[in-house]
C-alpha cells in the first residue's frame, strides 16, 4: 500500500513536470509565428496545444531511451527505488522553478535527466548510471542538435533569400506567413513528440521500479494518453503569460526567417525523435532562431542572450543532479516508505505557491511601470 | 575522447544530421518554389504574359505539392520505426 502511494505521488509529480514543460516551452514553439504576424497568440497557442497532444502519440523511441538508457533499471529496483525516481523529478521541477523565477533560459529535458541521474548516483553510486547511454544518447546529441539547427536554419534562410530576392516583398511575406502555419504546426508536433515522451519514460521507469511492469517494457497506453494531455494542457495554459515577455525579447525577424527557423527546428527534433535522442527542444529552437538571424546579419543576434543560454545549458545537468541527490538524501532520512515523498511534496507545493505569488506581484509592478512609461 | 568515440552511435547521429539537413532544405526549397511560382504568375499575368505566367504557376503548384509530400513523408518516417 505504502509503495503504491509513492507510485501515485511519482506519477502525479511526473505529470506535473510534464505540465510545467508545456507551460515553459509554449513561448519557444509559438513565439516566431506570433512575432511575424503569421498567427494571433490565441490561435497559435491553441494550435500548438492540439499538435503537442497529437505529437505525443507518434513515437516511443525517446521514452525508451529515458526508461532504459540513462539509469540501470536493475540497479534501482527494490525497496526505495521509487524514491530515486521521485527525487529525480523533484530535482527537475525545482530547477525549472528556480530558472523560471530568475528568468534564466533552461532546458526542462536536461533538468529531468540531471535530476534522475543525481538521485540514482546518490542511491547506488556510479553503477546505477548507464554511462554509454548517457553520453551517447543524451550528452553528445545535446551538443550536436542546437549547432545543427543553427547551421541548417542559416543555410535554409540563405537559400530562401536567394530564391525570392527579386520578387515583390508583399506577396513573399504573405506566402511565408502561410508557410509558418505549416512549419509552426510541424514544430509543435515535433515538440509534443520529443518532450511528452520524456515524462512517459519516467513514469515507465517508476512502474518498472515498482514491479508493475517487467524491465524493458514500453509505456502503457494510459501513460501515453495522460502525458499527452498534461503537456497539451500546460501548453494551452502557459502561453498567455509567457508570450508577453518572450514576444518583447525575441529577435526582430521577418516571415521567411520565422519559417526557416521553425522548419530547421522541426526537422532536427523529428529526426532526433526517430532515433530516440531526448533533446532539449528549447535549445534546438533557439539554435534555429539564431541561425536564421545570423545569416542575415551577425549583429541581429543578441549574443548576450545566447551567452545566457549556453551558461544555463552547462549549469542545468549538474544543478538538477545536485538537487535530485539532495532530495533523495532527505527521503532516505524517513526510510523507504511514503513519508519522505509526502513531506517533500507538501513543502514543494508550498514553495511553488509562494514563488508564483511573489513572481505575479513583481510582474504586476513591472506592468504598471511599463504602462506609466 | 576514446570513451565518447566508443559509446556514440555515429551512424544514427550521422543519419540524424543528414535527415534534418535534407528535410529542412527540401521544405524550404519546395515552399519557396511555391511562393516564387505564385508571385511570378500574378506579376506576369498583369504584364499580359499569360503563357509564361502559367508556366510559373505550374512550377509553384509543383513546389507546394512537393512541400506537402515532404512533410507527410517526414511524419511517416518518424512514425514508422
Amino acid at each position: 500500500m505504502d509503495l503504491h502511494l509513492i507510485l501515485v505521488i511519482v506519477v502525479v509529480s511526473a505529470l506535473a513536470f510534464d505540465f510545467t514543460n508545456g507551460f515553459h516551452d509554449t513561448a519557444n514553439v509559438v513565439a516566431t509565428s506570433i512575432s511575424t504576424g503569421a498567427a494571433s497568440p490565441k490561435a497559435a497557442i491553441a494550435f500548438a496545444a492540439i499538435l503537442n497532444f497529437v505529437g505525443a502519440f507518434i513515437s516511443i523511441e525517446v521514452a525508451a531511451t529515458i526508461a532504459s538508457d540513462v539509469v540501470d533499471q536493475s540497479a534501482i529496483s527494490g525497496p526505495g527505488s521509487l524514491n530515486v525516481v521521485f527525487a529525480g523529478l523533484v530535482g527537475a521541477i525545482a530547477w525549472n522553478l528556480i530558472t523560471w523565477y530568475f528568468g534564466l533560459p533552461s532546458s526542462s529535458s536536461h533538468a529531468l535527466i540531471g535530476g534522475i541521474v543525481g538521485a540514482a548516483l546518490a542511491d547506488s553510486g556510479t553503477q546505477a548510471i548507464e554511462t554509454a547511454g548517457l553520453i551517447g544518447k543524451v550528452l553528445v546529441p545535446a551538443i550536436v542538435a542546437p549547432i545543427l539547427a543553427f547551421i541548417v536554419a542559416a543555410l535554409a534562410i540563405g537559400l530562401i533569400y536567394r530564391m525570392v530576392a527579386r520578387l515583390r516583398p508583399g506577396p513573399v511575406t504573405r506566402g511565408y506567413r502561410l508557410g509558418q502555419i505549416a512549419s509552426g504546426g510541424l514544430l509543435a508536433l515535433a515538440h509534443g513528440t520529443n518532450d511528452a515522451q520524456k515524462t512517459m519514460g519516467v513514469i515507465t521507469l517508476a512502474l518498472i521500479a515498482d514491479g508493475v511492469l517487467p524491465a524493458g517494457s514500453d509505456p502503457p497506453l494510459w501513460v501515453i494518453v495522460t502525458s499527452a494531455t498534461a503537456i497539451a494542457l500546460g501548453t494551452y495554459s502557459g502561453g498567455w503569460r509567457i508570450i508577453k515577455t518572450t514576444g518583447m525579447r525575441i529577435i526582430k525577424m521577418d516571415a521567411a526567417q520565422g519559417f526557416s527557423s521553425q522548419g530547421a527546428g522541426a526537422a532536427v527534433i523529428m529526426a532526433s525523435s526517430h532515433f530516440g535522442f531526448p533533446l532539449s527542444t528549447t535549445h534546438v529552437i533557439n539554435g534555429g532562431v539564431m541561425g536564421s538571424g545570423v545569416a542575415k546579419r551577425i549583429s541581429a543576434v543578441r549574443w548576450g542572450v545566447a551567452g545566457n543560454i549556453v551558461t544555463a545549458w552547462l549549469l542545468t545537468l549538474p544543478a538538477a543532479a545536485l538537487i535530485g541527490a539532495a532530495a533523495f538524501g532527505v527521503t532516505e532520512v524517513f526510510g523507504d516508505g511514503a513519508i519522505g515523498p509526502v513531506i517533500i511534496s507538501a513543502i514543494a507545493v508550498v514553495l511553488i505557491v509562494i514563488a508564483f505569488v511573489r513572481r505575479s506581484r513583481q510582474t504586476e509592478v513591472i506592468d504598471v511601470q511599463a504602462e506609466g512609461v | 575522447m576514446d570513451l565518447i568515440a566508443s559509446v556514440v552511435n555515429w551512424k544514427e547521429l550521422g543519419d540524424t544530421v543528414l535527415y534534418a539537413f535534407a528535410g529542412a532544405m527540401a521544405v524550404s526549397l519546395s515552399a519557396s518554389l511555391g511562393i516564387w511560382g505564385g508571385t511570378r504568375y500574378v506579376d506576369l499575368s498583369q504584364e499580359g504574359r499569360g503563357v509564361i505566367g502559367g508556366f510559373a504557376l505550374l512550377v509553384g503548384v509543383i513546389g507546394l505539392l512537393a512541400n506537402i509530400a515532404i512533410i507527410a513523408l517526414g511524419i511517416f518516417l518518424m512514425v514508422s520505426k
